[in-house]
């Protein structure tokens, strides 16, 4: 399997930028005050050991083979399908909060006499067809809207870092300069592991640590700009309150002092990075699923082909979509699965269960 | 088979976008009349909300008003009533009536946060010996523009936003007030807004009001001050108008030797130009230069004394001070921002001003 490195960071950075606008500073700002702005550069030295554990690890992988077939090759028959099922488990489950979240965001943001089941439905439906069709797809989108999202995300910093109150900065603390690190960490961690999932084994040199540690520096860099944007205008306790802080200052925006209220249309942009992220997840667990169950799925397989256990991928959209219309179904349920379920979730899995698995691939697969 | 599929899927794109979808909350533009003010008057058993619409050259300004429990109640009711879809996505500002302000004013701030159409940097004025209805319906509204804060610069005072977020930090806030009084122009039956300095606002509702000389220590206080002038008479008796430039205040926590916090520092630093004085003494002359510092410094600490005097009385840090204390010194004073309201009746002040006359507007 032939995956450019490139591409798939490009595919994951995007992506990221929906979980990004969720937890940063919101969820940072909780926890850590006023230091939540610089939550993502205290999580960057965390996340780069965890970054070369994970480059260490790719050497277990043969050419061409992927995170979920080295499981299988290297991991007992039975334990190795337990460990995928979960994978898929986990994945599916992040899909269904994606969409949940997503239409959340609609709704308060742009439509709020809405409910949120047409959007879960709409979403879910886009997402279905995104894993019925080649991975490449979805790199090829992330090329094409991933500049645009990128340019317009600095377009509103720059337009907000005008009215940035600086008191609201400060003052740092060390111990909350810590705590709000973790929401950055979920964060940076989830796309490592995203890569590492994704990324096939290659004969030749892959991507060099140094790169990975310039991409990592300038995300983290984005996101402590995003953070400081927001509570410079709000100021901390006012963002850890604010369901979308980073929506909120759209709002307020006044570009070239006569255009305002561009909120809608960035709140539209913002489903891009939703539909890549759900279609990375969602490809992810039909991979999984499928090699639990002994199928072999190929890249480049006909979307509307039903043979080679494809009919499991249906089976993930529907659950997806059922899970996004169950999951936090009241603001306060929901908050808590976006603030506390998901990211901790997405720590276990990415921080826990995937290096622990490739450590155990590693001790019995030779490459 | 794949073309249905893609149909189908085509047809549920628009959905997501807003643009004639099932969901959307689409407005005919023809329909719409657009408000510029929106007025908040306590009534028995709930609120009267008070609507204008922005002057244009065809219409003159109209005024709506509905009444209900809560804000959406009254706004469906004023909605109802209007005949035509009244949009409050281009509001410039908020007018609050003095006893809606006694009551709870959280409820409008988080109505503010919730709603899709108003915006956090909303500015919000407090109507004194008055109601915002009657402010909104002597067409005076649109002088606020010229009160207004730069929307830019709406990390300042008196935004929706900015009160709720120094309500959080701080348990209490400054909204700016304002007053109608019989206007100034010939003939003209409708009263003008004008500046009134400004209001306390605590999470259980309007504590007390500052003067304008109150809100002008006020503003030297928290860095937000605005040219004003300010009249003094000098030993001779003659009148002296300055007109002060900038200000700022530098706070520092006193600790005694155990480290406890015994009291404040405040060192006030302003700069002025001299406007008029009355007669032909020069202003170059050192002797005379210095006394008009002097004097100014005096006044200077005489307003910000009693401000902090009102500060202590009422037990709340709407200056901000605590916060102040915070950023001075991170370590000894963290927390301070959200506590120093209850702590500062027993603190120490130690006030010294710093005032400094830059020139004299060409002439001596």
């Amino acid at each position: 399997m032939k995956r450019s490195e490139g591409k798939l960071n490009l595919l994951i950075g995007t992506a990221l930028l929906s979980p990004a606008l969720r937890l940063i500073p919101g969820s940072a700002a909780a926890l850590g005050g006023t230091s939540a702005w610089l939550g993502p550069l205290a999580a960057l030295p965390l996340a780069l050991l965890y970054a070369a554990l994970l480059q260490r690890l790719r050497r277990t992988l043969r050419p061409g083979e992927c995170f979920p077939e080295l499981i299988l090759r290297t991991l007992s028959r039975r334990f190795g399908r337990a460990l995928l099922l979960l994978f898929a488990g986990w994945l599916l489950l992040y899909t269904g909060f994606l969409l949940r979240a997503g239409a959340d965001r609609l709704q308060i943001t742009a439509y709020p006499r809405s409910g949120p089941s047409f959007f879960v439905l709409s979403m879910g439906l886009l997402l279905l067809t995104a894993a019925l069709g080649p991975f490449r797809s979805l790199t090829r989108m992330a090329r094409v809207v991933g500049p645009a999202l990128f340019l317009v995300l600095l377009l509103m910093l720059g337009t907000a870092a005008k009215s940035v109150d600086c008191s609201e900065l400060l003052p740092l603390g060390g111990e909350e300069l810590l705590c709000s690190a973790f929401p950055a960490l979920d964060l940076l961690a989830f796309g490592l592991a995203a890569r590492f999932f994704f990324s096939p084994g290659r004969t030749g040199k892959g991507e060099g640590f140094l790169s990975c540690v310039r991409r990592l520096g300038l995300f983290s860099l984005l996101l402590c700009a995003l953070g400081a944007a927001i509570q410079g205008r709000f100021g901390a306790a006012l963002s850890a309150r604010l369901s979308a802080p980073f929506f909120a200052l759209v709002r307020n925006l006044v570009f070239f002092r006569s255009l305002e209220r561009m909120e809608a249309l960035v709140v539209g942009l913002w489903i891009l990075p939703d539909f890549l992220l759900g279609g990375l997840c969602l490809q992810g667990a039909q991979r999984c699923l499928r090699l639990a169950l002994g199928q072999r799925p190929e890249e480049g397989e006909s979307r509307l082909d039903f043979s080679g256990g494809r009919l499991l991928i249906w089976l993930c959209g529907v659950v997806s979509i059922a899970l996004g219309l169950l999951l936090g179904r009241d603001p306060a349920s929901l908050q808590h699965w976006s603030r506390t379920i998901i990211p901790l979730l997405n720590l276990f899995y990415s921080l826990l269960v995937l290096p622990v698995t490739a450590l155990l691939c590693g001790r019995k697969g030779i490459p | 088979m794949k073309k249905a599929l893609l149909l189908v899927l085509l047809c549920l794109v628009p959905g997501l976008t807003g643009c004639g979808s099932l969901h959307s909350q689409r407005r005919e533009l023809a329909q719409l009349r657009l408000m510029e003010s929106m007025g908040l008057d306590a009534a028995p058993g709930g609120l009267i909300l008070s609507l204008s619409s922005a002057p244009s050259e065809e219409e003159e300004v109209l005024c709506f008003s509905g009444s209900g429990v809560s804000l959406s109640q009254a706004m469906e009711q004023l909605q109802s009533r209007a005949g035509e879809e009244l949009f409050c996505g281009h509001l410039q500002n908020i007018l609050v009536g003095e006893r809606y302000a006694q009551g709870a004013p959280e409820t409008l701030l988080s109505a503010v946060c919730r709603s899709s159409d108003l915006r956090l940097d909303q500015p919000v004025f407090l109507v004194l010996d008055g109601t915002a209805r009657e402010a909104l319906e002597s067409g005076s509204a649109a002088s606020l523009r010229l009160l207004s804060p730069d929307r830019e610069q709406a990390g300042s005072l008196s935004t929706a936003g900015g009160i709720l977020r120094d309500l959080d930090r701080q348990g209490s806030s400054l909204i700016r007030a304002l007053r109608l009084q019989p206007s100034a122009r010939e003939g003209e039956e409708d009263p003008d807004l004008v500046p009134a300095g400004y209001g306390i606002l605590g999470a259980e509702g309007l504590l007390a009001t500052l003067s304008p000389e109150e809100a002008m220590a006020a503003e030297l206080l928290t860095g937000t001050l605005s040219p004003c002038p300010l009249l003094l008479r000098d030993r001779q008796g003659r009148a002296v108008t300055v007109e002060l430039q900038d200000g700022s205040c530098a706070t520092r926590p006193l600790f005694d030797r155990k480290g406890a916090l015994t009291g404040l520092s405040l060192m006030i630093r302003a700069r002025a130009t001299v406007l008029e004085i009355a007669g032909f003494p020069s202003v170059a002359e050192e002797d005379y230069r210095e006394e008009l510092t002097a004097l100014l410094e005096k006044e200077l600490t005489g307003r910000v004394q009693k401000l902090l005097r009102r500060s202590r009385e009422l037990g709340a840090d709407f200056l901000g001070l605590g916060r102040q204390l915070e950023l001075a010194a991170p370590w000894r004073c963290r927390g301070l921002g959200e506590r120093l309201g209850e702590k500062l009746p027993e603190l120490a002040l130690r006030l010294r001003v710093q005032a400094e006359l830059l020139h004299s507007n060409d002439i001596s």
